[in-house]
């Protein structure tokens, strides 16, 4: 720990004099941000300490986002034919005659989805008549059992091939198209598509 | 004097209580008008797993309805814009432009669902504190499983407004699955210009012009968790080009999942089994000669339930 971190340290526990606290703060103002971050961890790391650690404020990365959104850099991309493997996140908005299209402009499209082995009990908790209306509830047959599901997952890292690929990526797609207007994830699956595309980009 | 303890106590839990659901009702009310009622600009910063992604977005209300403006600052250059209904997409580095109709007629963030007491069957939502998020003051709402069929959510809604500034997507470990998060936001006055730039140059795909679809597929899950029910049935030309998809979606308000059902072709391989990126996972079976596939932003365990029940209507029948 360098001399700065022990002033912060001390900062936090409220143990700097009244000196030193104007000289750390006058140092404070060469690189405001990245103190500022510092300062926000050894924050967490004494309030974890104190068993006072606040959820929300630890899931809070609004200043690392800030920072990460400032030192972005210009990415330069030129689209690429085959092999280089990208995303096309306008296949979101894309009925099915977008595949032919999305062709024609050249644009690969796969996701890398990840095979993984499950081992687990699962008790089904409502069974559903097979000519279920679409606007039927349907009912559960023992609320119960979804309480006591145990799920135990181990990820084998096996990738399904490219053609397996190329199928999710096309179901993938459609689903997102249908999924903000069945539920409440709004724009979150096509969000989701865009995250994937800077994915397969890097 | 001690009786009158014992009638207070439970009368003032009981207020409490009341008083809670009433404030729920409001912030979740409040979250709706949010999404709508608002002209605002800002960026965007979408999280998942150890990647960013950073939007400019701009969002106009007025009489005529509402329109968003979404101009990605990261990869290659795009900027959507939904507005009547449509969706133009513009690729500036391509000279193309795309039109398609918005086939998801929701607004930029999660939309609660008209049916709030349903869905309190399955979450349980609560508010659980305050925040701050791109500068601005915030309550806190918790969307939390009552099951390990759905992931859970926390939303920061800013206070004066009820607009969303942050969701958190959860699993069931309380692990972040995603994020999205406004880091910078200004609400404005007044609707900004909603006009759609012309770009005589550019190439213009019309993407609906072959949409054809039907409805009414012959397939169906027979085993769904609590409170999920279908919301999309529907047979569409296969994606690969040749026969057709079974496309059924199933939700339960918050959560979507999409059962596909087409036929296998020959000399080809499907998924048989589990397989996820991010907070979507899928499962893949093959029955008979058909290759069902489940996909969705739920647990692997939903979407292994529900493909493992997948069945040919008059199959399902006979059982």
């Amino acid at each position: 720990m360098n001399n700065r971190d022990e002033q912060i340290s001390s900062l936090m526990d409220d143990a700097l004099e009244q000196q030193e606290l104007d000289a750390f703060m006058q140092d404070l103002k060469r690189d405001p941000v990245d103190e500022a971050e510092r300062i926000k961890r050894y924050q967490i790391m004494g309030d974890a300490m104190r068993n006072d650690l606040n959820a929300i404020s630890f899931m809070d990365i609004s200043a690392a986002v800030q920072r990460a959104i400032d030192n972005e850099p210009e990415l330069d991309y030129t689209p690429q034919k085959s092999p280089r493997r990208t995303f096309d996140f306008s296949a979101w908005l894309r009925p099915l005659s977008g595949v032919a299209i999305a062709a024609s402009v050249a644009m690969v499209t796969v996701i890398t989805f990840r095979t993984v082995e499950t081992s687990s009990e699962i008790n089904p908790v409502q069974t559903v008549a097979s000519t279920q209306p679409s606007t039927q509830l349907v009912v559960p047959v023992n609320p119960q059992i979804s309480q006591q599901i145990q799920v135990v997952s181990t990820d084998r890292s096996a990738t399904p091939n490219a053609m397996t690929q190329k199928q999710l990526n096309d179901y993938m797609m459609n689903h997102s198209e249908y999924a903000g207007q069945a539920s409440m994830q709004g724009m979150m699956p096509y969000v989701r598509v865009v995250s994937f595309d800077a994915k397969t980009r890097q | 004097m001690l009786m009158n303890r014992f009638v207070l106590f439970p009368v003032l839990i009981l207020a409490s209580f009341g008083l809670q659901a009433e404030s729920l009702d409001h912030w979740l009310d409040k979250m709706k008008q949010g999404m709508e009622a608002n002209n605002y600009q800002g960026t965007l910063v979408i999280r998942q797993d150890d990647k960013m992604e950073t939007l400019r977005v701009i969002h106009g209300h007025n009489e005529g309805g509402n329109w968003e403006t979404l101009e990605f600052l990261s990869g290659e250059p795009r900027k959507v814009i939904r507005k009547d209904g449509k969706v133009t997409t513009i690729f500036p580095e391509r000279k193309l432009v795309t039109v398609s109709q918005d086939m998801v007629h929701s607004p930029l963030h999660p939309q609660l669902p008209q049916n709030r007491e349903l869905l309190k069957q399955y979450y349980n939502i609560s508010l659980v504190g305050k925040g701050r998020i791109a500068g601005k003051e915030t309550q806190v709402l918790e969307i939390m499983p009552k099951d390990q069929y759905r992931y859970g959510f926390i939303f920061w809604l800013e206070n004066e407004t009820g607009l969303l500034l942050k969701c958190d997507m959860l699993d069931e470990k309380r692990g972040i699955i995603e994020q999205l998060m406004f880091s910078e936001l200004e609400f404005l006055d007044q609707s900004p210009a909603s006009n759609i730039p012309e770009y005589p140059d550019f190439k213009l795909i019309d993407l609906d012009r072959d949409r054809k679809t039907q409805t009414t597929s012959d397939w169906n899950a027979k085993t769904l968790p609590e409170g999920f029910m279908l919301t999309q049935n529907s047979i569409k030309p296969s994606f690969h080009g040749e026969g057709i998809v079974h496309h059924l979606v199933y939700s339960d308000g918050m959560a979507s999942v999409s059962v596909f059902v087409e036929k296998q072709m020959p000399d080809k391989t499907s998924l048989n089994g589990v397989s996820n990126m991010g907070a979507l996972n899928a499962y893949g079976q093959l029955i008979n000669d058909y290759q069902v596939t489940v996909i969705g932003e739920v647990p692997i365990a939903t979407v292994k339930l529900i493909g493992e029940s997948v069945a040919h209507t008059e199959t399902a029948m006979q059982e």
